[in-house]
């Protein structure tokens, strides 16, 4: 059952009558048997399985732990107990890397033996959105070894903080305390009902109406690229990032409407991405749980890590107090990219994230002030409008490179089409006037439909940078427009969204990881 | 609370109008204009529902019957429809309309499959409203994952969007069809033949179609209907020997249940169809044929079911007023037209002849001329007074003997021997004339000219003593334009 589908819509509708009729108390029980029940319809049943293992180990674990601590006051802890928590991180990220790790062992495999043949080691079936609730459970655990939470006490409501079925498919990876709603008492609410609605037609737009739209074009460009080469190239380059977004975060918005409609909040994933004026600017609105959990779990702790402070203070000593303290943050960030790649699952993320986004984001650090310098001596107005729009594209070219490597098969293809970009071999631009571009498989019309539809998410994006949502704004608006506005944006998803017999929706990119 | 929920309540209703409306610019409108009208008539008003195949819709025509018998008949049949469909659609047809008389094809007996293509579905059940008939039909014939699509047909053709034209905006129009019936006006000659022995033996109808042919049946009983079967003439099966077979079967389930079943493959003389001049291609006929056909299901239909005459009963203007717009169409579209002197007819194309004769190689070892042997034109002539005789010159486009130096060519008029011509290659753009006397030309009536390949050396060729590439035309000619001269 895939989270566009029809069924999907009769089983939140029946889900959410189901829980407000019941009593607020038995709410979270209900919550679990529909993640559950979604489990074992969207995906291979018995790989709940790995849900049931790794919740079992944490909830073994961290209640261990919250028994010793009776008894030996609170914070308190023993090797034995460093060994048992570092024991149950280790085997959440061993049994995702079993089944996730597949890419890794083939990818070590062929270099090992240094044979061209592709190695292929055994395929598992891997869970449902292991990736997510293997770093929520990692996270639970450090919390509850740093005591910063309570120890949840009931092991099924912990289950349904690693299976929340709205967030199975892609997310966020919440923290433990960003989903405490789960275990409270809701109570009806319109405005609920109607934000999450909202929520889940805006991201069908995105997700039916234009991600489905710049797939086709992307994927016959990545399909055949001795033909489609020269200024296609850079097409698929440019189109890849909207396609990218509209599938995530419309994926996002279905997943945290969803969610509202059972009156909890799930964190928002991104923030107008593309409005960033730089990278790093870029990593806080994109994929922002993942970073946030990478701060907070990795670099954070690593920061303050009485090795990483000895490192920082040798590294000052010996390069400056500029350049020591710029060493000692690289090599931080080093592991925050390394394990916001390695997360992904490929080699290929470890490049086109990690390595990429490090470099980017290391060379900017170091060359801001240079930076500055050079705007200041041609007297840019860096708060121009155009100024601002340099930026913006600067950061989405940035992306796009990345991009590639989500889009290629593996380093190798990614890195021959980088070099497709950049030594044109075929120049052909009267591509775009004499009609080849619609070879692509988009007609004109379609076309026209994907340029409305980005005209249409641009004008609420800026409305939510100014409103902190959209519907803020709308809700001040008179009936009749708002009406209109709503009845507009669902028939434009009922009559434009790629859906329907004939029409095998592709899968959410980022519901693979 | 109870404010914002009324509010919903009427936002969403107010969204469904606009959706409902959308549903219906959206529908694929093809092949569902004849059915459309059927749900358009007064229920319990119409005394004979036809139902089948494209055979019927292009066969049996009610405004004819209405104007020659006064039955009241509607054709609800639809391309391609199998047994277990037009079951359903004669359940929703005999809730609608309850008629005395359901006519029922079993050009499909041999299918079995339980669903048609969905796109065949929509054309006929988009056009009823959702009811427990059709809420059964859908869940017994349309796959799991079809069904969604059946009961929110928008759901399927919102991707029509790019395709809409002005039609799709105004009600479905019933103007090429008359009471569901659709006539065409080409000829073409089908391309096998009719004459094959009719085979005595019988063959089981299949599972699918003998239950639902029983539900028929039954459903038919039940509702005091009588069931009259048909197998409609169809030059396309005349080989498929599986489907003569099969036939006999459902003949004797027809004997058994007591129900009335007349077989155009057995009773030929009956229908008297000229495969020549009578069909449009391989499967259906013209104008011609629908006439003939139309003539005799009005015979049967008044002689045995004693339908009332409702000619005069002002309730059924609109089978008038129909009728009047068919024999317009017929008299605008009709390619025959008066001839003067000097006038040219136009075949339009040249190559038909030879196309003709590059047929395949039959497996029983006689070549048929898939109607190449023969060029029909229909034509009225001016008025003949003081004329003798009338000039027919045909000019020669293409010679095509492969096998033969030299071609007879016989030319009939209105069934009369007028003359033959002998081709060669060297005739290539030269002029023949036949000169017909008058006697033979008709005054106030069509005149049906046919030009006949005669048989010559080569034209009948055994399996064992084959001597022409099945690829290679055996031999034509091909004519595009006979010109008419008066001889006073």
């Amino acid at each position: 059952m895939s989270i566009t589908s029809f069924s999907y819509f009769i089983f939140i509708a029946i889900a959410v009558v189901v829980y407000y009729l019941l009593p607020p108390k038995c709410q979270w029980i209900e919550l679990l048997i529909f993640s559950i029940t979604f489990y074992f319809m969207a995906g291979v049943p018995y790989t709940f399985v790995y849900v049931g293992i790794t919740t079992a180990a944490t909830w073994i674990v961290t209640n261990l732990l919250r028994i010793y601590r009776i008894e030996n006051g609170q914070r308190a802890t023993s090797r034995k107990y460093d060994i048992l928590i570092f024991a149950s991180i280790f085997l959440d990220i061993s049994l995702w890397f079993v089944l996730k790790g597949k890419p890794f062992i083939d990818g070590f495999m062929r270099v090992f033996h240094f044979s061209k043949e592709q190695y292929d080691s055994t395929h598992f079936i891997a869970a449902l959105g292991m990736g997510y609730y293997t770093l929520q459970l990692i996270g639970y655990t450090l919390d509850c070894y740093w005591d910063t939470i309570e120890v949840q006490r009931n092991p099924l409501k912990l289950l349904l903080f690693a299976s929340f079925f709205p967030q199975m498919t892609t997310g966020p990876i919440s923290h433990y305390t960003e989903l405490k709603g789960l275990f409270q008492k809701h109570n009806y609410e319109y405005v609920n009902i109607a934000h999450g609605a909202q929520r889940i037609v805006w991201g069908l737009l995105k997700k039916l109406v234009i991600a489905e739209r710049t797939g086709i074009i992307v994927n016959a460009v990545w399909s055949d690229l001795s033909t489609y080469n020269g200024i296609y190239t850079w097409i698929a380059f440019l189109v890849y990032p909207i396609q990218m977004y509209t599938d995530f975060s419309g994926c996002m918005d279905i997943v945290i409407g969803t969610a509202e409609l059972f009156d909890i909040k799930l964190i928002e994933n991104f923030n107008n991405p593309f409005f960033s004026r730089t990278s790093q600017e870029f990593w806080q609105r994109w994929h922002i749980s993942l970073g946030k959990w990478a701060k907070d779990y990795v670099l954070y702790p690593l920061l303050k890590s009485k090795w990483m402070i000895k490192l920082g203070k040798k590294l000052r000593s010996k390069y400056g107090k500029q350049n020591g303290k710029f060493l000692a943050t690289s090599i931080g960030m080093l592991a925050l990219w390394f394990v916001m790649g390695f997360w992904h699952g490929d080699y290929k993320y470890i490049i086109g994230v990690s390595l990429w986004y490090w470099i980017i984001l290391m060379l900017g650090d170091y060359f801001s002030p240079y930076g500055k310098k050079i705007t200041d001596k041609f007297a840019i107005d860096t708060d121009s409008f155009g100024w601002r729009i340099f930026q913006s594209m600067r950061t989405y070219l940035i992306y796009a490179v990345g991009a590639v490597f989500f889009r290629g098969s593996n380093i190798l293809t990614g890195i021959t089409f980088l070099k497709g970009l950049i030594i044109i071999d075929t120049w052909n631009p009267w591509i775009l006037t004499d009609g080849s571009i619609l070879n692509l498989g988009l007609s004109y019309k379609d076309i026209n439909v994907v340029i409305i539809g980005i005209m249409f998410m641009v004008a609420v994006a800026i409305l939510r940078e100014r409103h902190v949502y959209a519907r803020y704004w709308l809700d001040k608006q008179p009936t009749v427009f708002r009406w209109i506005a709503y009845a507009g944006v669902i028939l434009f998803v009922i009559i434009f969204g790629m859906y329907g017999p004939n029409y095998e929706a592709s899968n959410f990119i980022y519901g693979d990881f | 609370m109870s404010k914002n929920i009324c509010r919903s309540i009427i936002f969403f209703l107010l969204l469904g109008v606009i959706l409902l409306r959308i549903n219906y610019i959206f529908r694929d409108k093809t092949e569902c204009e004849n059915i459309a009208g059927f749900t358009d008539e007064k229920p319990d008003s119409i005394d004979v529902v036809f139902l089948g195949s494209s055979q019927v819709i292009v066969g049996i025509n009610p405004v004819q019957i209405w104007h020659d018998y006064g039955i009241v008949s509607y054709n609800c049949a639809t391309s391609a429809t199998n047994i277990p469909t037009m079951y359903y659609s004669a359940k929703l047809a005999i809730e609608k309309q309850h008629p005395k008389v359901l006519v029922a094809d079993m050009s499909f007996i041999c299918d079995e499959q339980k669903m048609l293509g969905t796109e065949r579905i929509h054309a006929i059940w988009d056009n009823f409203s959702l009811g427990a008939t059709k809420i059964e039909a859908i869940e017994d014939l349309v796959p799991r994952e079809n069904r969604l699509e059946m009961y929110v047909p928008l759901y399927l053709f919102h991707s029509r969007w790019a395709d809409l034209k002005e039609k799709d905006f105004k009600k479905i129009n019933s103007d090429n069809s008359f009471k569901g019936s659709l006539t065409n006006l080409d000829y073409v000659h089908p391309q096998s033949v009719m004459y094959t022995d009719y085979p005595d033996s019988s063959m089981e109808i299949n599972d699918v179609a003998l239950s639902y042919l029983q539900k028929l049946i039954d459903l038919c009983k039940c509702n005091d209907t009588k069931l009259f079967l048909v197998a409609m003439p169809c030059p396309y099966l005349a080989l498929d020997e599986n489907y003569k077979m099969t036939l006999n079967s459902v003949e004797q389930l027809a004997i058994d249940q007591n129900v009335d079943f007349i077989n155009a493959w057995k009773d030929e003389a009956l229908w008297g169809l000229d495969y020549h001049t009578d069909f449009c291609d391989v499967a259906h006929v013209n104008f011609r044929g629908q006439k003939k056909i139309t003539n005799l299901f009005g015979t049967l239909l008044s002689e045995k079911y004693q339908l009332p005459d409702k000619r005069g009963d002002n309730r059924y203007n609109s089978y008038t007023v129909e009728y009047e717009r068919f024999e317009k169409f017929i008299n605008d579209n009709c390619r025959y037209e008066h001839y003067k002197d000097g006038a040219i007819i136009d075949f339009g194309i040249e190559t038909q002849c030879n196309f003709f004769c590059n047929g395949l190689w039959p497996s029983d070892g006689l070549y048929s001329w898939s109607g190449g042997e023969q060029n029909d034109a229909f034509f009225y002539l001016d008025d003949l007074d003081n004329v003798e005789s009338v000039c027919l010159t045909l000019n020669i486009v293409d010679v095509n003997t492969t096998l033969v130096d030299k071609q007879h060519v016989s030319v009939y008029l209105n069934g009369n021997y007028c003359g033959e011509l002998l081709i060669d290659r060297s005739n290539v753009g030269k002029n023949f004339d036949v000169v017909i006397p008058c006697n033979y030309v008709n005054y106030n009536s069509e005149n049906h000219l046919t030009i006949k390949y005669d048989d010559v050396v080569g034209n009948v060729i055994s399996k064992n003593n084959s001597i022409a590439n099945v690829e290679d035309p055996l031999y034509g000619i091909a004519y595009k334009k006979i010109k008419i001269s008066y001889i006073y």
